[in-house]
């Protein structure tokens, strides 16, 4: 962006001071002499919003007067994180604002550091869509995003005695200047009910919808500001409202007591986010949340529609839609019936429009994740969708019928509608949400090459022989101004002095960082700033456990929802293994070590609560064994959300991807890491087998079994571990430990059970056939560490050579292929 | 709950002057129209005009009065706000109901 002169700039840094003033009397009441902290980021989060609303109204104008065609990206999770800092450097005013703040003698960072962050999400798909958000208004592209206002975000992490306990995330509880309530905008969703067959006018019976309930769907919008400002789109999200203050027939009958209840569980709809892995089966009230936020979403599209187009037939030259996962399927079915029931369209003209519209992207390929709804329940919640849903599945079931005749086994696997009758008779009949996603889109999408391919040849290879040109993939991206410019000011600060800005909107520029690689000058300003952002890491682990890491050690991240697939475990079992080697053999590693872990595991995920409690353990193991602490040290950072990935990320030396092959689809953090010089180490999964097509081999460390061969192992997944356990003296000593108590003093049994399911056929995720050769990598890591100047050459060749992972190309590529959205030639680069 | 009733010839126009049809009006809606019908009244319009919502008991309320006044009677809607045709739309009782703008439209329909 251009410089200003220095008048300009005084003007804009005393007016944006006078605006923060204003807002401490005018909006929050109060002398600036009396404000506590949280209401100091109140008033200058409110100043910068004055200057984006400004921005939002012109760009919701301009979209208008343009009429192009908007992509309506519906997601149950957006991991938003924190928002004033990234507003700022988007809107171009840091330095603006940090100098006004200077006048009030305050600090920006200090107001940045006490806003809450916007938990909204789970994990990665959250955070993909909120970068995808970032990347769209950057991309000067017409888009909205569409979620739930959860009054409550992902819990609050603490770790008790080394266990995991949850506490609420009351993110708004203050208020948050971010999110706009637009009452005016408020839509009616019906719900529950049951069809009752009622003759017409003229004798012909109809189905009707009766006895139904209503929520009322209040959006809130959130601005959502590209690089440079020019762009300001929304991110709305619904708050579930009773239908009135109270039922008045039951308040009129005396019942208050009954009155505020059943207002109570209407607005419980928006109260929290479900958190992941849990199971989701039966619970009734996150099928209401999926469809409570979908009528909200496609109520809107249309009134927007209708604003300037009288004629749906064209709503797929108008509208994109884009599903993020499954949990926004519901769609296919709200649109038909909209179209059907309110707008009087037939059947096919329907169906066009709606596949016309709709794509969906697919997140998993493990089975468990799949998301199905009993049968019974959607009839219940939806009985009128059900009616819809299953004509669908009987116009599926003809069409591969015309195709594969007689093939009833084929059916029975591509179809919607599955169990009961139809399939296992003992299984509950059920919705694959999977099947109505890809058949009610016209596109189908994994998020990285081998994820995709798996999608094709193993999760729904019927579908891909039916209709192969639905099937598409979209590697994932992070947005470089969270991850690099805001997350990262140092780093970020130096490549602009090297090759100027233009990387911010065009990352693929930082390959003309790969010359300097090579410069003794560049490369030693790369590590101080490495080292200055462990130091500043250290600080906050030190504050977080208690735990003193050495800056000149490897920093050793590992941060990601705690999950089997993710194999916490192979890291642990890794630290065990240099543990017991310094303890029992007396051998020290090459280079001392500092293994950071951050995580959530879901309430209900007992294994993973099993497994953050072991990494307490060893770390209290190793605190109190001073010949293992100079050498290796574990930190378990609690309530791992953006802003702490935003101080981890920068701070690492090494980048653990160490999933099954195969289990993990895209991942996005070991794009942030590589992006701020971690060297991977890592499976060949997931995205990172693509970063490895771009960084190079020999500048990462990939290791274990590739995906076919994890297909080929995981039949015999006990033979194989029992064989490792046989012939590695390492691998057992790791393994018995678990079981003769060393980890767990005050209850030796605490971890036997890892004994059992690691050599037992328990283990699906194949722990142990992995083992060896990860512990072979990591010791190479730890001897490739001492050669300081040839690790960080390929630091800084990882940085430069991680470009084609920002999601300004995902966006394109699903503008350009999915959306059949043009990107204006004005969008930065 | 407040409510005009008229007369057309052997029409009744029914007027509910409320905001809402809801769980809190809909069964005294109901129970003055039946007793209508049930004194020989078979040819009704209900003018909606003053009604910005409705509810599942409202329009409950109101396909009882149709399945009351029977195939051999008339019932026309007039007067639905926005709010009140979607959800008689999102209900599909748009499809056993007649519905016409306005009052004179419903009266002219019924002599026709």
């Amino acid at each position: 962006m251009d410089a200003p002169d220095a008048s300009t700039r005084h003007a804009d840094v005393m007016a944006f001071k006078e605006s923060v003033l204003r807002h401490v009397r005018y909006s929050l009441g109060k002398d600036f002499e009396e404000l506590g902290e949280r209401e100091i980021g109140q008033a200058v989060s409110l100043a910068v919003r004055d200057r984006i609303i400004d921005r939002m109204l012109a760009t919701d104008r301009r979209w208008r007067a343009e009429d192009r065609k908007r992509v309506a990206y519906l997601s149950m999770e957006f991991l938003v994180g924190r928002s004033l800092g990234n507003n700022l450097i988007n809107l171009g005013l840091d330095e603006i604002c940090r100098d006004a703040l200077v006048e009030l003698g305050l600090d920006l960072e200090e107001v940045r550091e006490g806003e809450l962050d916007a938990a909204l999400g789970n994990g990665g798909l959250g955070r993909l869509a909120a970068c995808f958000l970032d990347s769209l208004a950057t991309l000067d592209l017409p888009a909205c995003g569409y979620g739930i206002n959860y009054e409550f975000g992902l819990f609050r992490q603490e770790i008790h005695d080394g266990w995991q306990v949850e506490r609420p995330d009351a993110w708004t509880r203050d208020g948050t200047p971010w999110l706009l309530e637009r009452p005016d905008e408020a839509v009616l969703v019906p719900l529950y009910g049951q069809l009752e067959e009622v003759d017409g006018p003229d004798g012909k019976a109809e189905s009707i919808w009766v006895d139904w309930d209503v929520l009322i769907g209040v959006p809130h919008d959130m601005p959502v500001v590209g690089y440079g400002g020019k762009t300001v789109n929304k991110l709305r999200l619904y708050s579930a409202r009773a239908s009135d203050d109270f039922d008045m027939s039951i308040f009129n009958q005396g019942d208050y007591i009954r009155a505020v209840r059943m207002k109570m569980e209407s607005e419980t709809v928006s109260k929290v986010l479900y958190p992941s892995d849990s199971n989701e089966q039966g619970r009734e009230l996150r099928l209401v949340q999926e469809y409570f936020f979908v009528a909200c979403a496609i109520r809107d599209i249309l009134l927007r529609f209708g604003e300037e187009h009288d004629d749906l037939a064209l709503l797929p030259e108008q509208v994109a839609i884009q599903l993020n996962d499954t949990h926004p399927a519901l769609a296919v079915l709200e649109l038909m019936r909209v179209l059907l029931d309110e707008h009087g369209y037939a059947w096919d003209e329907a169906w066009t429009i709606v596949r016309g519209c709709i794509a969906y992207t697919n997140h998993t390929l493990l089975p468990e994740a799949l998301e199905t709804w009993p049968v019974g329940m959607l009839e219940r919640v939806l009985p009128r969708h059900t009616g819809i849903v299953r004509e669908i599945d009987a116009r599926l079931r003809d069409t591969i019928e015309e195709r594969w005749p007689g093939d009833a086994a084929r059916v029975g696997r591509m179809a919607i509608l599955h169990g009961g009758a139809d399939g296992d008779a003992d299984q509950e009949p059920v919705v694959r949400m999977a099947h109505l996603a890809l058949v009610g889109s016209h596109a189908i999408n994994g998020v990285a090459a081998l994820h995709s391919k798996l999608l094709e040849t193993r999760l729904l290879p019927d579908f891909h022989a039916l209709w192969p040109e639905r099937f598409q993939n979209k590697t994932n991206g992070i947005t470089p101004r969270r991850w690099l410019l805001k997350a990262n000011p140092r780093l970020a600060r130096l490549v602009d002095d090297s090759i100027g800005e233009g990387w911010v909107t065009d990352l693929e520029r930082l390959a003309e960082l790969e010359p300097l690689a090579a410069d003794a000058c560049f490369r030693e300003t790369f590590t101080a700033i490495k080292r200055a952002n462990k130091r500043r890491l250290a600080e906050v682990v030190r504050a977080e456990t208690g735990i003193s890491l050495d800056p000149h050690s490897i920093f050793d991240v590992q941060a990601k929802r705690i999950h089997e697939y993710k194999r916490q475990l192979l890291l642990a079992m890794s630290v065990i293994h240099d543990y017991l080697s310094i303890v029992e053999d007396g051998h020290v590693p090459a280079t001392p070590r500092s293994v950071i872990v951050a995580g959530k595991a879901a309430p209900g995920y007992w294994v993973a609560k099993q497994i953050i409690k072991l990494f307490g353990a060893l770390s209290a193991a190793i605190e109190a064994e001073p010949r293992v602490r100079e050498h290796l040290r574990v930190a378990f950072v609690p309530d791992y959300r953006v802003s702490l990935a935003e101080r981890l990320i920068p701070a690492a030396d090494l980048s653990e991807q160490i999933s099954t092959a195969g289990m993990e689809a895209s991942g996005t953090g070991n794009m942030k890491f590589a992006l701020n010089g971690a060297l991977t180490i890592g499976t060949y999964d997931g995205a990172t087998i693509e970063m490895c097509e771009q960084i190079g081999e020999e500048n990462m460390y990939l290791f274990g079994m590739r995906a076919v061969v994890v297909v080929g192992v995981l039949p015999c997944g006990a033979d194989a571990a029992r064989a490792t356990y046989e012939a590695s003296p390492f691998v057992r000593r790791i393994v018995d430990s678990f079981g003769d108590g060393r980890w767990a003093p005050d209850q030796p049994d605490r971890f036997a059970w890892l004994v059992g399911h690691l050599l037992e056929g328990r283990d699906r995720f194949l722990h142990l056939p992995d083992l060896e050769s990860y512990l072979v990598t990591q010791d190479r890591v730890a001897r490739d560490y001492l050669d300081a100047t040839t690790w960080t050459r390929k630091a800084i060749l990882n940085v430069a050579r991680i470009g084609r992972f920002s999601s300004d190309r995902t966006i394109r590529q699903y503008a350009e292929e999915i959306w059949g959205l043009p990107i204006a030639q004005a969008a930065p680069r | 709950m407040r409510m005009d009733l008229a007369r057309d010839g052997d029409v009744v126009i029914v007027t509910p002057r409320e905001d809402r049809l809801d769980a809190c009006t809909a069964a005294e809606f109901k129970r003055r129209l039946i007793d209508r019908i049930d004194a020989g009244e078979r040819r009704f319009v209900v003018d909606l005009s003053d009604v910005s919502f409705v509810d599942s008991s409202g329009l409950a309320a109101l396909v009882t009065i149709m399945k009351r006044v029977g195939l051999e009677g008339d019932l026309v809607l007039c007067g639905a706000a926005d709010a009140v045709l979607r959800m008689l739309a999102t209900s599909r009782m748009d499809r056993i109901f007649a519905i016409v703008p306005a009052r004179h439209e419903a009266l002219t329909s019924l002599r026709d």
